[in-house]
């Protein structure tokens, strides 16, 4: 059973099948940039109320490196790094020798064998250790007279106030959730009447020979969530021919691990960090392709497959975090014009750099939203509040839904959640909500949502 | 190690946190508050506070959805558990049907052959576009690319034996020394 | 439980076995190949081997040059020699992450070599506390060892000696300059031949010229009495063979050549679909422009066939070009115009039977082919002398599956690029293009600062900065002469844009900024990477990065 549109987009994409008369998907791509280049220009103005992102003189010349009034910014600059792998081992590095003095540093995973072929902050004494910890520790060591703060842990532990701290995150994660909630938070935390709330996110990324560096000024300039549509989800292949029609050795290896595992185990997940798991999968693809004449089933492939294995090499990681620590440089120092705001490069054929600006999304859910900040009278029921954002004349709402990150304070649609949000309605605002919670509105009329921030007055 | 665990949750422990909206989250909400389904589907929260995990009732019954169809499974009831992680939209819902039912696109186990679900999903597909999906697979039974193998030959070769083998298991009956699940509501 | 599904398992099996597709064993694979797994998926075991027998001499233990070797080591090269004579300072304490204050005074390759030594227990390091000019002045054997030479912050008198000692050798050698934020890299390699190129889309179906096992397969398919599952698992290339066959009855015997035709082609297939969305009919659909490009030597492959290595195989000649040869040879006669079948299919819609016979038919095509490009190399090699084993059957597997994308880049010679083979009018046409990424304009300044004695271009106070720009300036105006550039031209250059590069340079202060020496660390071991693997394309033969606008850009110079 398929979508057919779905499909057909997929198939396109995957045998690399073209029509003479179509336009190509990069191109595409670009016009689509373009076409929201006017909105860019309406928000760029921010650019002037702050400082230190303001660019450089216009003759292109710079300072001498060696001024103190570079040294003075690096001092003043305290810099999240998150993520201490592959790039973040690069960029702890570059940092702390570029003049970072107050550098943090986040990471939740600990060193694995596999690691060691890029990581060159760790040795295999360390296997098992938290790479945060041991990053910091060994750059404190080597470069003198800078402080590395590490946390053994998740961002998603930190919250808004941890965050404010930082005039600049630098990103080198490898997972798209994680750039999502980071990207979301930065976002969310710019204040329009507080230019320091504004803080600059670099985001590295690499793949075998290939990688990109991007600056996101959250609000500013397109967020990581503009460009979701972008990034392609891990390879999967249709269910049906995993268990009918296998014709790869990937089609055998998906089926050990998607439908015989779970059918096997039905109570436990396989873990693709235990050799035990694998084998188990490798052997039961094995004997699949056996059965159905495919060759190809390695334990090599079988690894890749089911921890989605993604090439890494030393000298994509170099490029790619040097280029993130080369933006900070220019951002936290004013030395020189940073990037605008997007940077691919690809090194498998020669070396080939492209840079331009991706275009900020009108409707993308994280830096389209709405931001307001409301006073609510915790007096008021939930119906008149709703009615209230009914008659606010510049957003013209029909049908809002609301909720905070933990509750359904009344949903329109499905009719389960209008009717268990229901007696909401007619409880009281100051009983649903606290100060400083927020509440997400959509509704049709909205591109995206609307994020209120609430303020809770004194009850009279 | 016992020295980074304890500092990692005494570090953890110290920060106050205010949950925070996800992005998923947001588009979740969009999609649920702007749903416009037919009466066929069904959906229930356990936890009203959770968009992100819901089951979903399917009963392909109502005549009017689709009249030219002969509706196979007209008279049943079908159990879909949703479950939706922080991914979404850049990863798809997943989709599991809990009862053991004889259908040539869903499996013993629940597994669900449908393209959007899997290979064919993106970001700009929606809840909708899924529940659709999943409802047409009642009304349109896919016998060319099975997932039931058996079920789909059954429907390949005789209509009528498939016809009677879905009354059968609907009814929680054995069928080839399978016993399915009661699904008439 | 789940302990009791599992088998035991030999641990330490050889890389290259793991790596061989289509064996079954049961095998974890070695703390080697663990730890190399990530870069095993790009380069593989063959790749590997190439860089663990690789020897690597570093002059200059500069920040380039020491993350150069950072990005070398890591992945694992057989051994590295640092090249220096000076004692460490406190600045490179401060630029450098394989220095630390420990190390103050002492001989700077002995420091690096041992921080970096750190970074992989397999890498062989040695370090020689004499400076790179006594090597390139004075005892040019000390270069035989190696197999790979990098050499950082050179002046263009021993870059021009050093190369010309490198290419005598036969040695691929690396020039590096990185100063402020500009950075730029040159590779001379004489002939370097690549077999392994990795295309991104490498299909190569022959569409258009089926052989005929595959004909006589697609006999085997009766639309007419199949069934809607059956009719739906068709592999495309079936299908398309299936009508082109029918196509050519009502035209003469021919597919169809224009794009109207293949419309029309489109169409007819469209209407042979039994359900709107049949996705194997979809995909041969998808497919028919493929038609558009006849199967066919690629030009690039045919300039290779015409070239005098290949023409003349000798004792001498490296197995690409005798396997090149003989691969010419099976063209002319059993190809009948066309290169040995690569005999690998894309994944496509189908039931497993069609697709794995399918799959069959064109692998035993491609050994057909190979047993007879197999036979012609033999023949070659015993006609020169050699024995008729004497080039690895798997180097001439690689060559066959991969001869559409083969690759021979020529480098020029430092002493053409520089002396006797100037490209001026290229240099002088590249300064005007007003492209932003064009970044020419770096390596003029270069070599105009290599002109200058280093103190020359240091900026203390503004005295001494106005001096400096003017004393480069005044290089930059000679360089740019040389390339015969009209001296009015040349001051417009200088007034309108050129003098920012010129001001811009002189307050680098002739120093390495940490992001950009990293940043060429990575690019420079991409490239030689590529070099010593045989895989991948490398650059030819410049490149140039400037930090400010994050560019990069390719000369041939």
């Amino acid at each position: 059973m398929t979508v057919p549109e779905a499909k057909r987009q997929r198939r396109e994409n995957m045998l690399d099948v073209q029509d003479e008369n179509n336009i190509s998907l990069q191109s595409n791509l670009h016009h689509e940039f373009n076409n929201n280049a006017d909105r860019v220009l309406e928000d760029s103005d921010m650019i002037d109320d702050s400082e230190e992102l303001e660019a450089p003189g216009e003759n292109g010349e710079i300072l001498p490196l060696d001024s103190d009034q570079i040294k003075t910014a690096l001092n003043a600059c305290k810099i999240l790094v998150i993520g201490a792998g592959g790039l973040g081992c690069e960029i702890l590095k570059n940092l702390a020798l570029t003049g970072f003095k107050d550098i943090h540093v986040i990471d939740m995973d600990t060193i694995d064998l596999s690691n060691l072929n890029r990581q060159f902050l760790f040795r295999s004494t360390d296997v098992g250790k938290s790479k945060a910890l041991v990053a910091s520790e060994f750059v404190m060591n080597r470069v003198p007279g800078i402080k590395i703060t590490p946390f053994f842990g998740k961002i998603q532990d930190k919250d808004e106030d941890y965050y404010s701290q930082f005039q600049i995150v630098i990103c080198g994660l490898d997972s798209i959730e994680a750039r999502r909630w980071i990207n979301a938070m930065l976002v969310n935390m710019v204040d329009d009447e507080s230019p320091e709330s504004l803080k600059p996110m670099i985001d590295g990324g690499t793949e075998g020979f290939k990688g990109q560096a991007r600056v996101i000024l959250p609000t500013i300039t397109s967020c990581y969530e503009c460009s979701l549509d972008m990034f392609n989800k891990p390879n999967s292949f249709p269910i049906c021919t995993i268990a009918n029609t296998p014709r790869l050795p990937e089609h055998c290896i998906e089926w050990a691990s998607v439908l015989e595992w779970p059918r096997v185990f039905p109570d436990q997940k396989y873990d693709t960090d235990n050799p035990e798991h694998i084998s188990w999968l490798y052997e039961k693809a094995s004997k699949r392709a056996q059965q159905f004449n495919i060759t190809g089933v390695t334990y090599f492939l079988t690894q890749g497959v089911v921890k989605n294995i993604i090439p890494a090499i030393a000298s994509t990681n170099a490029v790619i975090a040097a280029a993130c620590c080369n933006e900070a440089f220019k951002i936290a120092t004013s030395v020189a014009p940073f990037l605008n705001n997007y940077m691919m490069y690809t090194g498998n054929d020669g070396i080939y750099t492209y840079t331009f600006e991706h275009q900020k999304k009108p409707d993308c859910p994280v830096c389209g939203t709405i931001a307001i900040k409301i006073d609510v009278n915790p007096e008021m029921l939930l119906e008149d509040f709703l009615d209230v954002l009914k008659e606010k004349p510049d957003t013209q709402l029909k049908k809002p839904s609301l909720r905070t990150a933990t509750k359904s304070l009344y949903m329109q649609a499905p009719p389960a959640l209008e009717k268990a949000s229901r007696p909401n309605l007619l409880l009281k605002m100051g009983d649903l909500v606290g100060d400083g919670d927020e509440i997400t509105v959509t509704d049709v009329a909205l591109p995206v949502s609307m994020q209120l921030k609430v303020t809770m007055l004194k009850a009279q | 190690m016992i020295k980074i665990w304890s500092m990692k949750a005494k570090e953890a422990a110290a920060e106050k946190k205010k949950p925070k909206t996800s992005a998923a989250q947001i588009r979740v909400q969009k999609d649920l508050a702007e749903l416009e389904i037919p009466s066929t589907i069904e959906m229930t929260f356990p936890d009203p506070a959770d968009i992100l995990n819901f089951e979903v009732r399917i009963s392909p019954d109502d005549a009017v959805l689709m009249p030219t169809h002969t509706g196979f499974y007209k008279g049943g009831q079908f159990h879909f558990t949703f479950n939706i992680n922080n991914n979404y939209p850049h990863e798809p819902p997943k989709v599991r049907c809990t009862q053991k039912i004889y259908h040539p696109n869903i499996d013993l186990e629940g597994n669900i052959c449908l393209n959007i679900l899997r290979e064919d999903w993106k970001p700009v597909l929606s809840l909708h576009s899924v529940l659709v999906g999943l409802q047409y697979l009642f009304l349109e039974p896919n016998a060319d690319d099975p997932l039931n193998k058996a079920a789909a030959e059954d429907l390949r070769s005789n209509r009528r034996a498939f016809e009677q083998n879905v009354r059968l298991s609907m009814r929680g009956g054995l069928h080839k020394g399978i016993s399915y699940d009661n699904v008439i509501a | 439980m789940l302990c009791d599904e599992l088998e035991l398992h030999a641990v330490g099996q050889a890389l290259d076995e793991l790596l061989v597709p289509g064996t079954i064993m049961t095998a974890v694979p070695d703390l080697k190949a663990q730890k190399y797994d990530r870069q095993l998926r790009l380069w593989a075991a063959s790749g590997q081997a190439a860089l663990e027998n690789a020897q690597v001499c570093l002059l200059n233990a500069t920040t380039t040059g020491t993350e150069i070797l950072k990005n070398l080591i890591l992945p694992g090269i057989g051994a590295f020699t640092i090249v220096d004579d000076e004692v460490v300072s406190e600045i490179d304490i401060q630029r450098n992450f394989f220095l630390d204050t420990s190390c103050i005074g002492s001989p700077k390759s002995k420091s690096t070599m041992q921080f970096l030594q750190e970074l992989n227990v397999d890498v062989k390091a040695n370090y020689e506390e004499k400076s790179a000019g006594y090597y390139i002045d004075e005892n040019h054997a000390f270069f035989d060892q190696f197999t790979m030479v990098i050499a950082t912050s050179l002046h263009e008198a021993h870059a021009l000696k050093l190369a010309s000692i490198c290419q005598a050798r036969n040695t691929p050698l690396f020039l590096i300059k990185c100063v402020g934020f500009a950075g730029m890299f040159r590779i001379q390699a004489g002939e370097h031949t690549i077999i392994e190129t990795h295309p991104e889309n490498a299909t190569d179906l022959r569409l258009d010229v089926p052989f005929p096992e595959i004909l006589e397969y697609v006999k085997s398919f009766n639309f007419a009495n199949m069934d809607s599952s059956e009719h739906g698992h068709v592999p495309f290339i079936v299908i398309l063979q299936h009508f082109l066959q029918a196509w050519k009855l009502s035209h003469d015997g021919k597919l169809p050549e224009s794009y109207a035709e293949r419309n029309e082609f489109k169409e007819l297939l469209k209407k042979e679909m039994r359900s709107f969305d049949e996705e194997n009919f979809e995909e041969a659909i998808a497919n028919v422009w493929r038609l558009a490009s006849p199967s066919k030597v690629p030009d690039k492959v045919k300039e290779i066939f015409k070239e005098p290595k290949c023409e003349n195989i000798t004792k001498e000649s490296s197995n690409f070009w005798i396997i090149a040869r003989a691969i010419k040879d099976f063209v002319y006669h059993e190809g009948a115009g066309l290169l040995p079948t690569p005999g690998k299919l894309p994944d496509m819609k189908a039931d497993t039977k069609s697709y794995v016979q399918l799959q069959q038919i064109y692998r035993q095509k491609a050994l057909q082919d190979l047993e007879a490009v197999k036979a012609r190399v033999q023949s070659l090699l015993t006609e020169v002398g050699l024995l008729p084993d004497a080039i690895d059957a798997r180097e001439i597997e690689e060559f066959c599956k991969h001869a559409q994308f083969v690759k021979v880049i020529r480098y020029r010679s430092l002493e053409d690029e520089l002396i006797r083979k100037v490209h001026k009018s290229e240099i002088s046409q590249w300064l005007e293009e007003s492209d932003p990424t064009n970044n020419i304009v770096h390596y003029i300044i270069f070599r105009a600062a290599d002109r200058l004695a280093n103190n020359q271009i240091q900026s203390v106070g503004q005295k001494e900065e106005d001096a400096a720009v003017k004393a480069l300036e005044e290089a930059t105006r000679q360089v740019l002469s040389s390339m015969d550039i009209p001296q009015d031209k040349v001051t417009y250059m200088l007034d309108s844009h050129l003098r920012k590069y010129v001001v811009n340079f002189v307050r680098y202060n002739g120093s390495e900024l940490p992001n950009i020496a990293s940043l060429m660390g990575g690019l420079v071991a991409q490239e030689v990477i590529k070099v010593i693997t045989r895989q991948y394309i490398p650059i030819d033969n410049t490149c140039i990065y400037d930090g400010m606008t994050a560019t990069t850009s390719i000369y041939d110079l």
